[in-house]
């Protein structure tokens, strides 16, 4: 018989971890087997050797030797900064400070607060105003990098950038003669008809102020090819009642390939700048012209 | 304080409440040493062990869930500082040969410098455990003096119930052929 899988039990039987009927299986198995009878008993012999031997007990310096230990741990948990507020509030309650020195610190604290207040409220005003200053001191640099911009960006060989070019020129607050001269030459000799027209626009508005742009924009007439141009040209004449056009525009009229239409429209304009705009009267007009006469002339010896 | 479970002093000593380890070293502290003196054989080393056990449990106090149940917890933690020791051992042992030798040839003159040999009979015994491997008499020692089921046995060294049984089996019969022979 085959005894090797009960000898494993033999150390549960020992230990009394076999269930009632492996136990009972194995009893009657070592009835019938005298070498698995010799194994228990030398197992058993073991067994008990093992459970006889006396058990360690710790030394008597085991225990103080642990609290020592803990209390080491308990110093380095407290001594460990607490850093939530609670901890903080805790620490603070712990400090033993005597009352007055307290009530001191308080009114110091106080005072400091009242001197601070009333500082940061009288440098307020300055403040502000450095403020502005620092702001229209900004705004001006912003101007001045659209006006480079929009130097470099107008002889761009794309008509897109120089389109672009040509709108920034109504973002900026008021060009100077570098910005005008360079919008008055891309009128006079940009390649692209569509650039032509958005510098006209970008120009109409500044020569309600700048008598150099008036006179700037009479010159053009004459240097135009495209009817398009030429209408609008002769559009912005009326709108800003330029009576000095009127010459240039006749000598439109003579040219030999002149669109009809752009005729009939020089052709009504000649007719409402020389008659005047029949709901104005003409003294007003007169008047309104000699309020820009002290600009005209020195435009004119400048130009 | 009686009624408390291991798990739940544990879980408060984790929350920085380390008055609550006190209970807990009162139950644990003298199966451990048991435990540890059976493994290395020597009472000095396992009380220092035993305190390392403890300093570990304060320190790793973190790493401990509360869901696992303390014992093996803290006994995996014990293997582990012996196996520590072990392995700091086996270091001095290489770098003193002579040592070495004698270890390895005359196993029972080492019983004159034991002090927990009471009587020639259990120095028998202890030179018999001595001889076995560690794990063997890890499994005997636990199986036998620390009264781990095969089941906690098998968890702890990370094998099944039923090798851990085997295990366990093997071991008492290592210890015979030892213990006999002589």
């Amino acid at each position: 018989m085959n005894c090797e899988p009960l000898k494993a039990q033999l150390v549960d039987y020992l230990s009394r971890q076999l269930t009632a009927a492996e136990h009972a299986a194995l009893t009657a198995h070592l009835a019938g087997c005298a070498e698995c009878r010799e194994e228990l008993q030398a197992m058993e012999r073991v067994w008990h050797t093992l459970g006889q031997a006396p058990v360690p007990e710790p030394g008597p310096q085991a225990r103080p030797a642990f609290y020592a230990m803990l209390a080491t741990f308990k110093d380095e948990l407290e001594t460990t900064p607490d850093y939530s507020l609670q901890g903080l509030w805790l620490r603070l309650r712990a400090w033993s400070i005597p009352r007055p020195a307290l009530r001191l610190a308080y009114s110091l604290c106080l005072l400091g607060v009242g001197v601070l207040g009333g500082y940061w409220l009288n440098s307020g005003s300055k403040t502000a105003a450095a403020d502005q200053q620092q702001l229209a001191a900004l705004a001006a640099q912003v101007g001045e990098m659209r006006q480079v911009m929009l130097l470099s960006l107008i002889d761009n060989p794309s008509a897109t950038e120089r389109l672009r070019a040509v709108g920034y020129t109504k973002e900026l607050p008021d060009p100077n003669s570098k910005v005008v001269n360079a919008l008055l030459s891309t009128l006079n000799h940009d390649d692209n008809v569509n650039v032509r027209l958005a510098t006209l626009e970008a120009l109409t508005p500044l020569a309600q102020a700048d008598a150099t742009v008036r006179l700037g924009l009479v010159h053009a007439l004459a240097q135009q090819d495209s009817p398009l141009v030429q209408a609008a040209l002769a559009d912005a004449m009326v709108q800003l009642q330029e009576r000095r056009s009127v010459p240039p525009l006749r000598r439109l009229l003579k040219q030999e390939n002149l669109d009809n239409m752009v005729k009939s429209k020089i052709e009504q304009s000649i007719q409402t700048l020389s008659d005047g705009p029949p709901a104005a009267p003409a003294t007003p007009q007169r008047h309104d012209q000699t309020q820009f006469s002290p600009q005209p002339a020195r435009a004119a010896l400048a130009v | 304080m009686e009624t408390t479970s291991d798990e739940a002093l544990m879980a408060a000593v984790r929350a920085d409440d380390l008055d609550q380890l006190v209970p807990l070293f009162e139950r644990y502290h003298g199966p451990l040493f048991n435990y540890l003196t059976r493994l290395t054989n020597d009472r000095e080393t396992s009380e220092d062990l035993t305190q390392t056990v403890f300093e570990r449990i304060l320190k790793y106090r973190g790493s401990y869930q509360p869901t696992q149940p303390f014992k093996a917890w803290v006994y995996q933690m014990a293997r582990n500082v012996h196996a520590d020791y072990w392995q700091r051992q086996q270091k001095v042992r290489a770098a003193d040969v002579d040592v070495a030798e004698v270890e390895r040839t005359g196993g029972l003159r080492g019983a004159a410098f034991s002090q927990m040999r009471v009587n020639n009979h259990h120095d028998d015994l202890h030179e018999a455990l001595d001889m076995l491997t560690v794990p063997q008499r890890e499994i005997l020692v636990l199986n036998r003096f620390q009264g781990f089921g095969y089941e906690e046995i098998g968890k702890l060294l990370g094998c099944t119930a039923e090798a851990a049984r085997v295990k366990a089996h093997r071991a008492l019969q290592a210890l015979r052929k030892i213990y006999f022979a002589n």
